[in-house]
């Protein structure tokens, strides 16, 4: 897997998104890591909901819907469409192997010369056999961490924001699992 | 390098063709809204015109689907859908809810086989020998003989089976999906070549009710196999040869006569009376609607014909007694797919051999409930030795077999 630097223009895939979201400092962490952040379409279309503590009980889960609209109106995210013979072409080879989503995000980021921001093993993989480089949630949480020089308690209450709200911990094999669970721990 | 596969035209028209009907489009509002001619149209629905990129997706969205669902490898399962669907239309036409459920089934169907390609284990089946019906027979008795001789096939003697979802998909190869139907629906059977038989039991109603349609379903198994049908919960009038034998089926294989007849009787030893209590007593040891535990024993003779209906119409109230008497409800999931079916797609999501958006899609929720289903299939709790539980991910894939 190649890791993209920083700063950079990413194409950021529905997982990544959810885990952003969850993570209650989405604006603070693109802004600190990346140069743009662009979802497509279909990323908002299933970018649906994150879970909240029940006000009832705390200790209970519920969803919660997201809402990008805000974020897109703030610029924060740049939505984007499959535009041109070229991407649709793309898009709907990629759609063979993997969901709309995923497709979507990589034909645009093969197109338009972009990075793609996804924790998703599957896509990581196909990004990575076409030359796309790939950034994850726990690198961008890292980036944002070392570049804005963020307290830890903000560091580590993100990523548990992301753990609890977003169901998300990185998988073994991802290159910054030890990180996360270092800044998850202190 | 990547190695896409090609999308194979005659596939995708296939596909095209059968999302067009299931939305209720003709070729010529299909060709309107892609702005092309109905021979143009007909021509990529055969496959001889290979579909552009844009008309895919502009097809795609007509049609409600996504265009991984068009263009995905493997061919579609071909006879299931259109078989349903005349047996629907004859029974409900135009019913949404039961269109939207003929599409679920087709979508599990193929999901189901896309998982067992990836993953490399294809069902096993094991189907019971089929039982014709003729003219000069008694379906009841034919039926019983065939509960019998099922059970005994399955090595189940003549005790309550509990797990019967469970059982019917591993030791049979039943492909059994709880889906939203109408509520005076109890469930749907198809059969098609490549995928076997494919049942949808009505995901509304209560556990003891889906497991009657369940053993219901899997007497159409056995009796009318390559008959798509939808069963009611009531039929006006006779019921045909058939139902009544699915019917008389399903009863004689939840609840077999013999362990049934020697209960009763210990009952009754005992007490020198069966009373309603025992009623309900037995109709949760079995598993059954207590409905459907006193037509059993009047069907066996054990009770007075009349029994249910009498008590019916002095307003006997099922859900007070069973309060009265505190039995517990019995544990039962109404999870829309069958758990072999939801390990196959976290194991291929775990091995990167479907995406999370798939995933989402293979069981049909929102991406966060997709991974806190991986949560629950992938851990594994542990009581420690100082007695304290700790949860730990599961290590589904660590071999037993090397040593290393």
């Amino acid at each position: 897997m190649r890791c993209a630097g920083n700063p950079m223009r990413v194409v950021v895939d529905t997982c990544c998104l959810i885990n952003l979201y969850a993570s209650q400092r989405l604006q603070a962490i693109v802004a600190a890591s990346v140069e743009q952040a662009i979802i497509p379409k279909p990323v908002v279309e299933e970018c649906l909901y994150i879970r909240q503590a029940s006000e009832e009980d705390p200790n209970h889960l519920v969803p919660m819907t997201i809402n990008l609209r805000p974020l897109i109106d703030d610029g924060v995210l740049l939505l984007t469409e499959l535009t041109g013979e070229a991407e649709l072409s793309q898009f709907v080879q990629l759609a063979a192997l993997i969901d709309d989503c995923e497709a979507a995000c990589l034909a645009i980021a093969v197109l338009r010369g972009l990075a793609i921001a996804t924790d998703d093993k599957r896509a990581i993989h196909i990004a990575t056999d076409l030359g796309v480089s790939v950034v994850t949630t726990p690198q961008l949480l890292k980036n944002w961490a070392e570049h804005a020089s963020v307290a830890q308690n903000e560091v580590t209450n993100a990523i548990l924001c992301i753990e609890r709200y977003g169901r998300f911990r990185p998988h073994a094999l991802c290159a910054h699992t030890q990180w996360w669970a270092e800044q998850r721990a202190l | 390098m990547l190695n896409v596969p090609s999308v194979d035209p005659k596939c995708l028209g296939q596909r095209l063709f059968e999302a067009r009907q299931a939305r209720g489009l003709t070729q010529q509002e299909a060709a309107d809204y892609l702005q092309c001619s109905r021979p143009v149209l007909i021509a990529i629905e055969k496959g001889t015109r290979p579909a552009k990129p844009d008309e895919i997706i502009k097809l795609a969205s007509l049609y409600g689907r996504t265009v991984h669902e068009l263009v995905r490898p493997g061919e579609p399962v071909s006879d299931l859908q259109p078989h349903l669907r005349a047996a629907v239309s004859r029974a409900e036409p135009g019913n949404e809810e039961m269109e939207q459920a003929i599409r679920d089934l087709q979508q599990f169907a193929e999901n189901y086989r896309q998982l067992e390609t990836l993953m490399g284990t294809p069902m096993t089946s094991n189907y019971p020998p089929e039982v014709p019906l003729t003219d000069h027979v008694k379906v009841v008795a034919v039926a019983e003989d065939a509960a019998i001789r099922e059970r005994s096939r399955l090595g189940l003697g003549d005790q309550p089976v509990y797990e019967l979802r469970e059982l019917l998909e591993a030791n049979v190869g039943l492909r059994i999906m709880y889906g939203d139907l109408p509520s005076h629906i109890a469930g749907m059977y198809a059969y098609a070549g490549d995928v076997g038989c494919c049942i949808v039991i009505n995901r509304r109603h209560p556990p003891e009710r889906r497991r009657a349609s369940l053993s219901h379903e899997y007497g159409h198994v056995i009796m009318d196999r390559y008959s798509p049908g939808v069963d009611y919960l009531t039929y006006p009038g006779r019921k045909p040869g058939n139902e009544r034998f699915a019917e008389s089926f399903g009863m004689a294989f939840l609840m077999p006569a013999t362990s049934l007849r020697r209960r009763f009787h210990e009952i009754v030893s005992t007490k020198g009376d069966f009373q309603v209590a025992d009623l309900c007593r037995l109709s949760h040891l079995y598993f059954v609607s207590v409905e459907a535990m006193a037509y059993r024993l009047e069907g066996l003779q054990l009770i007075p014909e009349g029994t249910m209906e009498h008590l019916r119409e002095s307003r006997f109230e099922v859900r007070k007694a069973k309060g009265i008497l505190d039995l517990p409800e019995r544990p039962e999931t109404d999870d829309r797919y069958p758990a072999r079916y939801i390990y196959l797609a976290v194991h291929a999501y775990e091995q990167a051999k479907i995406s999370e958006g798939q995933l989402a899609r293979f069981l049909n929720v929102d991406r966060v409930t997709a991974r806190e289903i991986v949560e629950r299939v992938s851990q594994t709790t542990n009581v420690q030795d100082d007695g304290s539980v700790e949860e730990s991910r599961f290590p589904s894939q660590k071999s037993l077999l090397s040593n290393t």
